[in-house]
């Protein structure tokens, strides 16, 4: 191999090689590019003008209230409550299928006696706030009639189908838990017949309290317990709720394994109010009719929704509850009413937090849903929200706004700050 | 429930504010109006700032230095700049990446010369965020705009060249002008207390849009050469129309003429292999001023350079060629102050130097520069701002 391949090189071409490849590399660097100049600003970025348009419209063309969300059974608690000629509700429990049958020592043996029979349910937050106890009755409220309905189901809650009674108080229930023994006899004859048991409970009459229960939505189901042996070894049966009718497709029977029952509420807000929430579980719809020169040619900065609250006056006016704004996504071939109010995006807009038994202009911004409809374009959707409290069917409490009916001070309006289409970037 | 239906009345009119927004914002000296004018410069001319523009065959200014060229050659050019600017205490940096000159061209016979070029006449790319309060609807408002805008104006030239004695060259160019802005402008209101939220009152605004510009020139030149002494070039560009066009080329949004240019240079050839030069041109800018939204005013400019293209140690076969030189002009685009009207001219001041060489036994040739360049204007504020631009040209030779 020849000797000067490795012969040292000459120091002024190391040298420029050497400043070859600095500048190179120099070069490459600038690959990685950074254009930001935010801290020549404002001197060296000279502001310049964008209209703003501000415009109040009374763009609502339909309003509505519909009750019955988020549908019977279908709650995550149960609401029992009394408060004079004010407020009655009802708990329904359904044990469509008791066993007959227990296991003891590997052998099998029909139940013939039932020595305790016990329904627990766990209590929902809130918990009891009162020490003062509130007296829970339960009742055989088993029907062969549409028991759904509380003109059916209310008849059922007198002396000669009491089968429990007990005592809630903060004290008898350490663990969250309520418990209630059952009349053992009734339970037998239910379990020889091969019947169901349906349980309906109750404040005793006259009694004022509340108190909430989780429901099967929950995650947490009531249960039923039966000690059928005298034998302590024997563990009890514990038997979950079922619901066997209504039965076909037009309603889900498990959604029936528990629910409430309204008895009575006197204060029902008026036809023509937007009601929100309730043990009723009302929800409102708006739907616009908005310029389209503002929403689909513009950029809408801010949208503003005035209503205007009137107080809700019955139990439990004193609460809080939230409003949430919804965008439908129904498209316009759905034509079921009740339908769109359950076609719902995610809450969109903010949330306004409202005492049911105020009154006065409320806002919510709503810029969001704007924009979304824009992005959706104008084919198909509707362009409607859906304002709802997330307590509908829990608490009776309600939001109420005047409607597009009310005197023109008072109806919902919008209002839109919007930047009309401009030409931008222009030297 | 109502289902009585009726459109939708307006309760009040249209109430129409007008907010500052930094929507064209550029955060330099340098990068205002259509943005800034490198110079058509190869980095040979560059390196001696600018002095042998009018006799450089590979610089799209002179049609006639084509003349020069001496063989079929394809250039390619890349020019980086590192830029520093510093207001009122705060410093900002920015790096950027530039083509500015692509050429091509070949000889036709001892006497004809054709090529194609293409250059950037205007670099608008830049980008910014800044925060501001904002009254919207009678509420506070706490806005952070980022705007940015990237592209450039470029200029496609054809060329001839024709020496129809050996003293003398004469020239012609065809320019056909194009390029885009695509910028960008997004306004989102962020919570006071937290930036990272967004204020749930307000939507963001987004909008971007590309201006797309269309328009052409023609440009002559001519170079007289006395031999082994020097040369005299003079080369003129006729701007003709030019329109910018806003979106999908839908809607004309401003038309001007492209601004005229004259150059003239005067080149010592003494030295064997060597060229000493100075150069004056005055472009006319302003003839740009139809293209913008009011308040937009070009100047017109001079721009002086003097320098040298040496022939200096030799390695080898190869010569290596030490260049050097100095920069003197206005830039076209002033600061616009917050009346909307521009501010006083930006002056730029550079001093460039570089080497070149041959390699591959001729066929490719190496140049390197380096250019440092300075900007002021007499601004109220305490204003610095400097670039340095490191250029690379690769010459082949096929």
């Amino acid at each position: 191999m020849p000797s000067r391949l490795f012969s040292r090189p000459r120091g002024a071409p190391v040298r420029a090689v050497g400043a070859l490849l600095l500048f190179a590399v120099a070069a490459l660097a600038a690959c990685t590019e950074d254009f930001d100049s935010s801290e020549a600003c404002p001197l060296l970025c000279p502001p310049q003008s964008v209209q703003l348009r501000d415009t109040l419209v009374e763009g609502v063309v339909f309003d509505t209230a519909l009750s019955g969300f988020p549908g019977l059974g279908a709650a995550n608690a149960l609401y029992l409550g009394q408060s004079g000629d004010s407020l009655d509700t009802r708990v329904i429990i359904r044990f469509d299928q008791l066993p007959t049958r227990f296991i003891s020592g590997g052998v099998d043996s029909a139940i013939t006696r039932v020595d305790t029979a016990t329904l627990s349910l766990r209590l929902a937050f809130p918990l009891l706030a009162s020490a003062t106890p509130l007296e829970v009755e339960a009742y055989d409220v088993d029907t062969t009639a549409t028991d759904t309905l509380p003109q059916t189901l209310l008849p059922l809650f007198r002396p000669d189908r009491l089968i429990g009674s007990t005592f809630l108080t903060p004290a008898s229930a350490p663990d969250s838990t309520f418990r209630m023994f059952l009349d053992t006899g009734f339970v037998r004859r239910v379990i020889a017949d091969s019947a169901r048991l349906r349980i309906g409970l109750r404040l005793r009459e006259g009694t004022s309290g509340q108190v909430y229960f989780l429901s099967v939505e929950s995650g947490v189901d009531p249960i039923l317990s039966l000690r059928v042996s005298p034998d302590t070894t024997v563990a009890p049966l514990t038997v979950a709720t079922l619901s066997t009718t209504p039965e076909g497709p037009s309603f889900p029977a498990t959604q029936l394994r528990d629910y409430i029952v309204i008895a009575r509420q006197t204060a029902t807000a008026p036809p023509s109010a937007l009601a929100l929430g309730g043990l009723g579980g009302s929800r409102s719809m708006l739907r616009f009719d908005l310029p389209a020169h503002i929403v689909d040619s513009s950029t809408v900065v801010r949208a503003t929704l005035d209503l205007t609250q009137f107080p809700y006056r019955g139990f439990g006016s004193g609460d809080t509850l939230s409003v949430f704004a919804h965008l439908t996504l129904g498209t316009q071939t759905v034509t079921d009413l009740r339908r769109m109010f359950t076609l719902l995006s995610a809450p969109a807009g903010d949330t306004l937090r409202i005492v049911a038994a105020d009154s006065g202009q409320r806002s919510m911004e709503l810029a969001g849903l704007i924009a979304a409809w824009r992005n959706a374009g104008t084919e198909g959707q509707v362009r409607a929200i859906i304002l709802r409290v997330p307590t509908e069917g829990l608490l009776p409490a309600e939001v109420r706004f005047f409607s597009r009916e009310a005197p023109e001070a008072l109806r919902p309006r919008l209002r839109l700050i919007y930047v009309p289409r401009t030409t931008i970037g222009q030297p | 429930m109502r289902l009585q239906l009726r459109h939708a009345a307006y309760v009040a009119a249209a109430v129409a504010v007008l907010i500052p927004l930094r929507g064209y914002a550029q955060g330099s000296l340098a990068v205002q109006g259509v943005g800034y004018p490198p110079g058509q410069f190869s980095t040979r001319t560059g390196s001696t700032g600018g002095a042998l523009a009018e006799i450089d065959p590979l610089s799209p200014i002179n049609p006639a230095a084509l003349g020069n060229l001496g063989t079929t050659t394809i250039y390619f050019q890349a020019e980086p700049e590192y830029r520093r600017v510093e207001v009122g205490g705060l410093t900002t940096k920015t790096s950027q990446s530039r083509f500015p000159v692509m050429s091509g061209g070949f000889t036709m016979g001892s006497r004809w010369a054709a090529g194609l070029s293409f250059s950037t006449i205007a670099d608008r790319t830049w980008q910014n965020a800044v925060e501001s309060i904002e009254v919207i609807g009678g509420e506070a408002a706490h806005a952070i705009d980022t705007t940015r805008s990237r592209g450039a104006i470029n200029d496609t030239r054809f060329a001839l060249a024709y020496a129809p004695i050996s003293w003398l060259q004469v020239g012609v160019g065809f320019h056909a002008f194009s390029g885009q802005n695509q910028v960008r402008l997004k306004r989102v209101f962020v919570d006071p207390d937290d930036p990272t939220a967004l204020d749930p009152r307000f939507a963001v605004f987004a909008d971007s849009n590309v201006i797309s510009y269309g328009g052409n020139a023609i440009s002559a030149g001519i170079e007289a050469r006395a031999q082994g002494l020097g040369s005299l070039a003079i080369s003129y560009r006729a701007g003709g129309r030019i329109s910018a066009e806003s979106g999908a080329g839908d809607s004309v949004i401003g038309r001007a003429n492209l601004p005229d240019r004259l150059g003239i240079s005067l080149a010592y050839l003494g030295i064997a292999r060597s060229a000493i030069a100075v150069r004056a041109a005055r472009e006319s800018w302003s003839e740009l001023n139809g293209i913008g939204q009011q308040g937009f005013r070009a100047r017109d400019t001079w721009d002086y350079s003097v320098g040298g293209d040496i022939a200096g140690p030799r390695f080898g076969p190869r010569v290596l060629m030490l260049r050097v030189g100095a920069r003197w002009r206005d830039l076209p685009f002033a600061v616009v102050g917050p009346d909307g009207l521009p501010g006083p001219t930006v002056r730029e001041t550079s001093i460039a130097g570089g080497i070149g060489t041959l390699l591959a036994n001729g066929r490719t040739a190496l140049d390197l520069g380096v250019i440092r360049a300075s900007r002021t204007a007499d601004l109220a504020a305490d204003v610095s701002e400097r670039s340095w631009f490191l250029s690379i040209g690769l010459t082949v030779r096929p």
